[in-house]
């Protein structure tokens, strides 16, 4: 019987092709400068600055082989769940934001955090919680309409007391059968394919399992072809404003 | 008139644009416009409207809706790659071997081999000296002065 690969060799070609496309744009900048091919000083500073947000980019990206390890496995999983701090929302939505700030600019695209002064408060890993809002604007801007809005919308739902956070934003979406599948490791959608040739597969996957497992939160997508809206719900059992704790009722 | 010749646009076919600012400044410091298409029905219909100097493929593009018809026809090299086609099409509609540049992030022999076929240079992305070179080898030969391949 024939060795079954270490490593899904599919996985491993995009992510080799994704961790490659952002470093050879930073090594063609460089070069750019480097050989004179970039003369004016502004511009100099103008793409010394796109580098450094390409290099951000690809450690994220990096960062989320690193997730990949913590979350399948079970000592991992477990050490998340015995290391939960305090998580102010709105700082980890805004720092998330903030990573992908010049790139939605390209796009014409902004994110919005549409209420920035309620401090939900949830039990949880600050570090994970970014990374599962990175992979989600990251997505959002990729697959998105140029010139859109990407809307980060929490509330306290009163009938369940849970905190739910939803990301909404207009493009290429997925099909209504691709709805779970889009959450399993290395699936792409069929539509997200049409736009770009590779990708990880991995963004979805790591968000779903650091929601499950690290904070025994939920997360589910839905899109409308009619409005072209995706939208990705974020659902967390229990949080707190401030002082006051809610615990949630399911 | 032959195919390019006058032209001072370079056709860019990425689905990543994103990552491509350093080629088009480089194309601009010689002198040189440049049109995105992003997938391939983008690409093949960008070398129907307008003639380019030169053609930069990155072969891992997606096929897109009909085209796909295309790249399931051509077998899979073209089905894993569809920046073959456009190649392909490129040379058929009368670009010279050294306008049609073809590039991967993976060095795929199976890619080198098709591209072969049509005589293109095939450069491995993250190596910018070498398509820099490449792009301008291409500037300093002629275009054909014949429609079909060379």
């Amino acid at each position: 019987m024939a060795d079954q690969p270490l490593v899904d060799p599919l996985l491993l070609s995009n992510f080799i092709h994704q961790i490659i496309n952002p470093l050879s744009g930073v090594i063609g900048t460089l070069d750019n400068i480097i050989d004179g091919t970039i003369k004016e000083s502004a511009r100099r500073q103008q793409r010394l600055k796109a580098v450094r947000a390409q290099l951000v980019h690809w450690i994220e990206m990096v960062r989320n082989l690193a997730f990949l390890s913590q979350l399948t496995s079970d000592q991992g999983a477990v050490g998340l769940k015995e290391n939960a701090t305090e998580v102010n929302m709105p700082t980890v939505v805004i720092e998330a934001a903030q990573f992908f700030q010049e790139r939605a600019e390209q796009q014409k695209m902004h994110i919005d955090l549409t209420d920035k002064k309620t401090q939900f408060m949830v039990k949880g890993h600050p570090h994970l919680l970014r990374q599962v809002f990175m992979n989600l604007f990251e997505n959002a801007i990729k697959y998105g309409d140029a010139e859109t809005r990407i809307a980060v919308t929490p509330h306290a739902q009163k009938r369940t007391r849970n905190l739910i956070i939803e990301i909404t934003s207009i493009g290429c979406g997925f099909d209504p059968d691709e709805r779970e599948k889009i959450f399993e490791l290395a699936y792409r959608g069929a539509a997200a394919q049409q736009i770009t040739a590779s990708g990880t597969g991995l963004g979805l996957f790591i968000c779903k399992r650091i929601l499950e497992i690290a904070h025994n939160a939920t997360i589910e997508a839905e899109y409308s072809p009619t409005t072209r809206r995706t939208t990705f719900r974020i659902r967390f059992p229990n949080h707190w404003i401030g002082d006051a704790y809610v615990e949630g009722k399911n | 008139m032959s195919k390019g010749k006058t032209s001072k646009v370079a056709l860019l076919v990425d689905d990543e644009p994103e990552y491509l600012g350093w080629v088009t400044e480089f194309l601009e410091s010689l002198g040189l416009q440049f049109h995105l298409a992003r997938n391939l029905p983008e690409a093949l219909e960008a070398i129907e409207k307008t003639d380019y100097r030169l053609l930069l493929v990155d072969m891992n593009i997606p096929a897109g809706g009909a085209s796909s018809a295309l790249t399931r026809d051509r077998g899979p090299v073209a089905e894993k790659y569809p920046g073959i086609i456009v190649a392909i099409h490129a040379r058929s509609k009368g670009y010279g071997a050294h306008q049609v540049i073809a590039y991967t992030v993976h060095d795929d022999d199976a890619a080198d081999a098709e591209l072969a076929k049509l005589h293109c240079r095939y450069v491995l992305k993250a190596r910018p000296q070498v398509l820099k070179s490449v792009i301008r080898a291409s500037l300093e030969s002629q275009p054909p002065s014949k429609r079909g391949p060379t």
